[in-house]
């Protein structure tokens, strides 16, 4: 019986090692409660990504912050990336294109008012000339005057109707060498 | 007839043949100029010599180049044959004007275009012994 009573400890022992746990949670749970009771929300651990330098008290906007950042792997963004030089590469107009897919005067710079006021009369000229049905030495004279003042690609903008009228036998030159 | 002028009238008789072969050896075949036109396209060509001496004033052919202080270049080439139909087209196609330069009194041009526009097309600039003098 007496070595039974040595194994099995008292209810004393028992009682002792209760409180030697519960004391202390009792009180650390009491110093918890205290401080979530009485410090502000603001002052504790701010959730990540807001500041915690907001006036406390204050009303504050509610803001929904959003899930981080998407990563993407590095085939997809090199597949992002081939991607955007194909549609960068379909939008812009090709060197190559045909000639009557682009607009011819949209390249060239804008005329002067100098040269606006000559393109008139070299038009004037050759109208004048295709209205009468000839086309002298004196109109090829102020053609080239006037000539000189523009982009080559007008000059033969302005001329081709007068080529065309030569060429149908409407116009006749009446000159001797080039008509230009 | 005494035979000392007889040989001479055979002398001269070969020397005539001798000279007309000789003159006629080289002849050249100048054509004159020509002009085709069509629904679809233009065509000229002819000899710089041989609408120089055809017989008829109105034949003539020819191609230009012009530039211009902008730095822009224009190159025409134009004809009127025996009949005095004329044709005419123009360019500022850097070869083509290069082509179009190169014409000397003795070249044969062709020049093409479409037969709706004024813009040449093709420029040919020859020379041979045939259609030179």
């Amino acid at each position: 019986v007496s070595q039974a009573q040595q194994r099995t400890p008292g209810k004393g022992s028992v009682l002792r090692l209760v409180l030697a746990i519960a004391l202390p949670c009792v009180v650390v749970g009491t110093a918890f409660g205290y401080w979530a009771g009485h410090v502000p929300a603001a002052r504790r651990s701010p959730p990540p990504g807001e500041s915690a330098s907001e006036p406390a008290g204050e009303p504050r906007n509610v803001v929904v912050v959003g899930p981080s950042t998407a990563r993407l792997a590095d085939e997809d963004r090199s597949a992002m990336r081939a991607l955007v030089r194909e549609e960068l590469a379909a939008a812009k107009p090709r060197a190559d294109a045909p000639r009557a897919d682009r607009d011819p005067t949209s390249a060239e710079p804008p005329l002067t008012d100098a040269q606006l006021q000559a393109f008139d009369r070299a038009r004037a000229t050759v109208d004048s000339g295709i209205a009468h049905g000839t086309w002298t030495s004196e109109n090829r004279a102020q053609l080239r005057m006037t000539m000189a003042q523009l982009p080559v690609e007008r000059t033969l903008e302005i001329v081709r109707p007068l080529v065309i009228a030569v060429n149908e036998g409407k116009v006749h030159w009446e000159g001797h060498g080039p008509p230009l | 007839m005494h035979p000392i002028t007889r040989l001479s009238c055979i002398g001269l008789a070969a020397a005539a043949c001798v000279a007309t072969s000789l003159a006629t050896a080289g002849q050249s075949d100048l054509e004159g100029v020509q002009i085709y036109k069509s629904a679809s396209y233009n065509y000229i060509e002819g000899a710089m010599a041989g609408a120089r001496f055809s017989r008829d004033t109105s034949q003539n052919i020819g191609c230009s180049t012009q530039a211009f202080q902008g730095g822009g270049q224009l190159a025409e080439c134009y004809a009127t044959d025996a009949n005095g139909v004329q044709a005419w087209c123009v360019t500022t196609d850097p070869s083509l004007v290069a082509v179009a330069g190169r014409v000397t009194s003795t070249s044969v041009i062709i020049a093409q275009w479409y037969a709706t526009g004024a813009n040449c097309e093709f420029i040919s600039v020859d020379a041979n012994s045939k259609d030179t003098l």
